[in-house]
């Protein structure tokens, strides 16, 4: 793609110089990744979370998935309320009503320090808010 | 404007209170950055760039310098008291440190690390205050093809140092340089891997990368082995004193971290973290009580802590004077200068002398009030300690979408931070160096501007690159430092020469 950008005359370079010069350090850092991973023993693996710690790790990250893809059409509040919630009953063995109340206060106290008092805008919901 | 104007200029303006407000609130988030676990000094100061956009440029600084030696304190904290740093430059500190917390001496060893800190933060301001006016002088004679070898050479030499192997630091900078290629390109204004994302016209957003990759993929490994956090036991204030043999035995390391730390800072790489191993190490070698190191000696926790203060304030040195960052948090603070309007480098002493010398300044007043507010407040931040994970992870994701959120109201920069983090994860893993990449998105445009207006001036000729005497000097220290390691193995190898390996394993 970056050859297809303009690549001008030397004393003139265009748009595409520098991706292309980018491209070939990526190209040599590849081979030198590739290269390196050639010659570490197999005996050097890496660590990987197994059982119920890879299960907490994967709800976590379809969880963050589903809070931003939430944000833009429930608004900051709710969808941050849902997604704390359902964060802290990943995370802890309490009640829904207690993560439910929990949940609430946090996103109260971050709406209320961030989006009120310091007015940084962020998505809402029809409700505005 | 000679020093000693500037320092008496800069105290003006750190004295104002809307400055004295930035100083305390950044000193006090630093340390509270740097106490909870999951968060660093990088992604903490990530999430408050874009607050820092609604203050005036001097203030907006001298926070996020707050918040970058508020940290190292705080970072220590949990290092001593729970053996996990809070970040990487404390990791050196948990060795004597907590095995003092078991000898029941908790208290007294975090009023050294305050010393310690104070200690090697005003004395690195002074140095500071000295040194930086003067590089700013010589960064005068600079022209593109200096700055293109100080900016590009620079990156190099960080990667390599960054700890690990070659690709450990090489394979994360390229990515970063790729991703400064994304955006409108600042000469012709044409679009460059956009994808007709109009978002993305403006580039990729730092602070989606830095918070996604320090703090959202530390949250991940977190979150995976949450069965291992341990709460400390409490530290009360009568306990905070050392006895008058800790104090002596803390004297000399506080004198050579600082040193050690000052010069540090000045160089490209992780320069807090390669400060406190290097005092450390130092202190192995010359302490008199270095037969106690590694079993609860004071001068272990002391010397270190010392000098990652000390770096942390003169890594401010080449950012200011000659407007390069050696660092991911030096970089953030760029990208703010570079959104106020204010181009760091040999020209800011005298275009904007208020937030040069102001933000020196700042430093000196941060570190008194980081000394008088932390040893009492210790069992405060003991306390946030135990605050359990379910509660304090969902309060900091829902900020790091705030602050990525509100840098351009752009829900790309948001879903950016979890592919960041993914992507950050899997490289953690992989033992690569996350920093490179960050350093590489901010240099990379002012590569390629140097590059470009090199090669304008001298109507395409090459040579300009590697023929002044200034590049020259440059390159061959870059080439130095990367056949270190080369030199090194083929010594092992060929004559049975055994050196003690100079690039850390890693300094993440």
């Amino acid at each position: 793609m970056a050859t297809q950008l303009p690549l001008g005359e030397m004393d003139a370079p265009g748009a595409g110089l520098f991706p292309v010069l980018v491209g070939a350090i990526m190209c040599f850092a590849s081979l030198a990744t590739v290269w390196e991973g050639w010659k570490t023993p197999r005996t050097d693996g890496i660590e990987l979370p197994v059982g119920q710690d890879r299960t907490r790790l994967f709800k976590l990250i379809i969880l963050l998935a589903l809070y931003f893809t939430a944000m833009p059409w429930l608004g900051y509040s709710l969808s941050s309320w849902a997604f704390a919630l359902l964060l802290m009953r990943l995370l802890s063995p309490l009640s829904w009503w207690r993560c439910g109340a929990y949940a609430a206060l946090m996103t109260g106290v971050i709406y209320f320090c961030f989006i009120y008092l310091l007015k940084v805008p962020m998505p809402s919901f029809a409700f505005s808010f | 404007m000679d020093a000693l104007d500037g320092i008496l200029y800069g105290l003006s303006v750190a004295f104002t209170f809307n400055n004295l407000l930035a100083a305390l609130v950044g000193a006090l988030a630093g340390t509270l950055i740097g106490v909870l676990p999951g968060l660093g000094p990088t992604a903490g100061i990530a999430m408050i760039l874009p607050l820092s956009y609604s203050l005036d440029p001097t203030s907006g600084l001298i926070m996020m310098a707050g918040m970058f030696y508020g940290a190292m304190y705080g970072g220590s904290t949990t290092a001593i008291l729970v053996n996990m740093p809070g970040e990487s430059a404390s990791v050196i500190t948990c060795i004597d440190g907590y095995k003092l917390t078991k000898k029941g001496r908790a208290g007294a060893v975090l009023t050294i690390v305050a010393a310690g800190s104070f200690v090697g933060g005003v004395i690195s301001v002074m140095g500071v205050m000295l040194f930086a006016p003067a590089l700013a002088e010589v960064g005068l004679l600079f022209g593109p093809a200096e700055f293109f070898a100080l900016t590009a050479g620079g990156l190099l030499l960080f990667s390599r140092i960054s700890g690990g192997s070659l690709a450990a630091g090489i394979f994360p900078m390229a990515i970063g340089l790729m991703l400064s290629t994304v955006g409108q390109e600042a000469v012709t204004g044409q679009d460059r891997f956009t994808f007709g994302l109009a978002d993305l016209t403006l580039g990729v957003e730092l602070v989606a990368l830095v918070v996604g990759l320090y703090g959202i993929a530390e949250i991940m490994s977190v979150v995976e082995s949450l069965q291992t956090q341990v709460k400390p036991l409490p530290v009360k204030l009568r306990d905070m004193f050392p006895s008058r043999q800790e104090w002596s035995r803390s004297v000399a390391p506080f004198g050579r971290g600082t040193i050690l730390g000052f010069i540090f800072g000045l160089l490209p790489g992780p320069s807090a973290t390669l400060a406190s191993f290097a005092a450390y190490r130092l202190e192995k070698g010359v302490s008199k009580y270095k037969h106690e190191l590694g079993e609860g000696a004071i001068e272990g926790v002391a010397g270190p802590e010392t000098a990652n203060n000390a770096a942390a304030t003169s890594s401010m040195v080449p950012l200011l004077a000659l407007g390069i960052p050696f660092g991911p948090v030096t970089a953030l603070m760029l990208a703010a200068m570079m959104v106020h309007g204010v181009q760091p480098g040999p020209m800011m002493m005298t275009a904007h002398p208020q937030v040069f010398w102001g933000v020196i300044a700042s430093m000196l007043v941060g570190n008194v009030m980081l000394v008088i507010l932390n040893v009492p407040l210790v069992s405060l931040w003991v306390s946030l300690l135990r605050v359990p994970n379910h509660i304090f992870l969902p309060v900091i994701l829902m900020m790091a979408s705030i602050g990525c959120y509100s840098v351009r109201n752009s829900m790309l920069d948001v879903g950016m931070l979890l592919v960041v983090a993914l992507i950050g994860y899997i490289l953690r893993k992989l033992e690569f160096q996350l920093a490179p990449m960050v350093v590489g998105l901010v240099l990379g445009p002012l590569i390629e501007k140097h590059l470009r207006e090199g090669l304008f001036m001298s109507l395409g000729e090459l040579s300009v690159f590697y023929t002044s005497p200034i590049a020259i000097v440059i390159w061959l220290l870059v080439i130095v430092v990367m056949l270190l390691e080369p030199l090194r193995q083929l010594a092992a190898r060929m004559l049975g020469i055994k050196i003690k390996k100079i690039i850390p394993e890693s300094s993440e």
